[in-house]
């Protein structure tokens, strides 16, 4: 049935005889390992299509949309994750296989003539293979993609001439946007992928018309090892193919994708390409005032130059020179190892940088905060940068780092010499270990206020104290029994000899009553030396509606109030 | 391939002259709003006025004297077809001198475009990029940038202290509005 099938579909197609073509293909020389890339480039290829075309379902290109529907593809979509890390992994996997292609290319000398064109053709598989990596990586708008690129970009706006209007016309305006999104999209899904496959298609066909490059071995040694490339050449490329998936897999499954947070044209981020593009980021450092084109345009145009070239190069001077295209191949090997050297040094300077080591750090802070806050009912339609700004525990913390971490120092600064910390302030943590020693430098240590005594008395009574006060925060868990009976302490046990819980204040100790509440908080920052608070006691600045208007302080509480329920920062 | 006898020569070369013809003018014509659309973007923009008024960053004494202070530059923006009525365009490191002038420095390196940060210890604005320096006055020390930063007009309204944006194109020693 299926033998008569197969008979009537090859009257019709022929695919028989295509088949036979395929598979029967003769390898002079025989099977080898060293001819697996071809192949594994392509599977990759494939991959990247495939994976790439179900992202696609799910990316929308534009400026308020592109990353909160990157995050929701790593977080909403079913293993949307892992199919992220595959494309992710794979484009690094699919430079390295083309690097050993071309050397074992280069090695074999398959530029030499009747190869060159072929030569010329895998030339410009690469340059589109990079091109892809290149816009591939702003599109999900993140920081990294849109910095990164942004130097990408402003490269091309050096080009003598036509420069300036050459980055306008990449990024589809003068300044990045909706339409540079658009721009960089189509090229990374439409046009790049097309031209990808049409010269793929040329590549192929020509290296069946001239075959492989068999090694140097006299004719009849290879006709007597010569094989077809099925079985065993189609059972090494698949093997060392599967071998690359297996490990972009892996590398996909246990470390994903990177997704940094939202782009934002206002910040400082460490501006670091992909790691194939760091030599070339690298010889951007070396060329001042004025050489620059050197480092962005001439050495690399010279480079890939010669690397297109080297066919043409060979034709010309092999007469002269024996075994040129060894030492044409030596020549690329080394300048390929200075490459890699350039971006080992990029990695290196990076390394031994603190203030790279602190910025990577903060973007990688923001990242986690945006995808936090993203996790909490998703992206306004605005974009996601308004998720910071509507947040007012992140304004907040903002507004507290520039304004009041001038005195209230980060908790972990060492040695503490700053006011009262803040981080987990109103916390129980925090309010029991205030009790038991008000005058350590996190707290009252640092000031002139010295009249609140450490608390001596049994555990039981000072966690009860502690659960009294932190009811006054206006805290949804509170133990109501145990606060209750820490009030009958509060009386007892002598607080209420300074303190007060009128809400009106004596001027000996602050007023308790809604002590770490938003209102407490607000009230004492605008008017820190009122009798509800500290009276004369008061060493704290007071913020009026100038030095912290209105909407800052009402973050500023609101991120005071929520440090009740964190840890805190010192030992 | 056998050619019908038919066709006299010449008939024949003149019926593939005009099939060229007639492919290239479907190509000709195809191609007309393609590239129309493709070289859009190169147009002049055209000029909007909401978009160059000045931008609000603060009140007088919310600035040291003497330490820059880096603000968001927060405007309506429209870009392309959508408009977003609070967005970040930029920033900037703004100083307030001690005659209560004020200093403003665009925050985009003028090499490739990377955010400069203020180093605190050594009092130089440093870009993380290609490690380019500048002075707290903006002058350019070392690094591949090829000018200092490029300073932006303040204007002190009353209380209030406001920034010209533009933007500069970079890599080039002069100076270019973009
Ligand atoms: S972008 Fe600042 S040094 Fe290159």
């Amino acid at each position: 049935m299926l033998k008569r099938f197969d008979a009537w579909l090859d009257s019709r197609t022929g695919h028989r005889a295509l088949l036979h073509a395929a598979l029967y293909e003769n390898v002079p020389g025989g099977a080898r390992w060293r001819y697996v890339f071809g192949s594994a480039v392509t599977v990759l290829i494939l991959m990247q299509a495939a994976t790439g075309i179900a992202l696609e379902l799910y990316y929308s290109p534009s400026t308020t949309d592109a990353w909160a529907s990157v995050n929701y593809i790593e977080t909403q979509v079913m293993l949307g994750s892992l199919l992220r890390g595959i494309h992710h992994w794979g484009a690094s996997a699919i430079v390295v296989v083309v690097a050993l292609h071309l050397l074992q290319t280069l090695w074999a000398g398959a530029f030499r003539a009747p190869r060159e064109l072929n030569w010329l053709a895998g030339f410009i598989l690469l340059q589109i293979i990079l091109g892809l990596a290149l816009t591939g990586y702003l599109l999900p708008w993140d920081q990294k993609g849109y910095w990164a690129t942004q130097v990408a970009t402003s490269i091309a706006g050096t080009v003598p001439l036509i420069g300036p209007k050459l980055q306008t016309f990449l990024q589809g305006g003068t300044s990045y946007g909706n339409l540079t999104l658009t721009r960089f999209h189509t090229l990374h899904v439409l046009l790049l992928p097309a031209a990808l496959f049409s010269v793929i298609a040329v590549h192929v066909a020509l290296f069946r018309k001239h075959g492989v490059t068999p090694p140097d071995l006299p004719a009849a040694e290879l006709e007597r090892k010569a094989e077809p490339f099925y079985p065993r050449q189609l059972l090494y490329d698949t093997a060392v193919s599967a071998v690359g998936v297996g490990v972009i897999f892996y590398l996909a499954w246990r470390l994903g994708a990177p997704l940094e947070a939202p782009a934002d044209p206002s910040s400082q981020y460490l501006a670091r390409p992909e790691w194939y593009f760091l030599p070339l980021f690298q010889l951007l450092k070396y060329f001042e005032g004025g050489a620059e084109l050197v480092g962005t345009i001439i050495l690399p145009g010279v480079a890939m130059g010669f690397l297109a070239g080297l066919p043409f190069i060979h034709a010309v001077f092999s007469r002269r020179i024996p075994n040129l295209h060894r030492v044409l191949a030596g020549a690329l090997t080394v300048g390929l190892m200075g490459v890699g050297a350039l971006g080992a040094l990029a990695v290196s300077a990076d390394r031994s940088d603190p203030a790279v080591a602190a910025l990577a750090a903060k973007a990688h802070e923001e990242a986690m905060e945006a995808r936090r806050l993203a996790s909490m009912g998703g992206v306004p339609a605005s974009g996601p940068l308004n998720l910071y700004r509507n947040d007012p525990l992140v304004w907040g913390h903002r507004v507290v780092v520039s304004q009041c971490q001038k005195c209230h120092n980060p908790c972990d600064t060492q040695p503490y010499k700053g006011s009262p910390c803040l981080e987990g302030y109103a916390s129980r943590a925090w309010i029991s270990r205030f009790l038991r020693n008000p005058r350590a430098p996190h707290f009252f240590g640092n000031t002139k206020i010295d009249d609140m005594e450490a608390y001596t008395g049994p555990q039981e009574s000072a966690d009860a104290l502690t659960e009294f006060i932190y009811s006054q925060g206006g805290r949804p868990d509170v133990t109501v029994a145990l606060a209750k009976k820490g009030e009958e302490l509060f009386e007892s046990e002598g607080c209420a000899s300074c303190h007060t819980l009128d809400g009106v204040g004596s001027g000996l100790g602050p007023d308790l009553k809604g002590w770490g509440s938003r209102e407490w908080s607000y009230a004492f920052i605008r008017t820190p030396d009122a009798t509800r608070f500290f009276g004369e006691l008061n060493e704290m600045e007071a913020f009026d509606h100038l030095r912290l208007p209105e909407e800052e302080l009402q973050a500023v509480t609101a991120w005071l109030h929520a440090q009740g329920s964190q840890p805190l920062k010192f030992p | 391939m056998s050619e019908p006898s038919t066709t006299p020569p010449t008939r024949r070369s003149f019926l593939s002259a005009l099939t060229v013809l007639l492919g290239g003018a479907i190509t000709a014509l195809a191609s007309i709003p393609v590239l129309g659309s493709l070289f859009s973007p190169l147009r002049a923009a055209p000029a909007t006025g909401a978009a160059d008024a000045p931008i609000p960053v603060g009140t007088v004494s919310e600035f040291p004297v003497g330490v820059p202070r880096r603000v968001e530059l927060i405007r309506s923006v429209t870009d392309a077809w959508s408009r977003s009525d609070a967005t970040t365009v930029g920033a900037a490191w703004v100083t307030r001198n001690a005659d209560d002038t004020f200093t403003a420095f665009s925050t985009i390196c003028p090499h490739l475009g990377c955010g400069v940060n203020l180093d605190k210890q050594r009092n130089i604005f440093a870009c993380p990029c290609h490690t380019s320096a500048f002075g707290l006055d903006g002058k350019f020390q070392t690094g591949p940038a090829p000018r200092g930063l490029d300073p932006l007009q303040v204007e002190v309204r009353g209380k209030e202290v406001l920034i010209h944006y533009k933007r500069f194109k970079q890599g080039t020693p002069e100076r270019e509005t973009v």
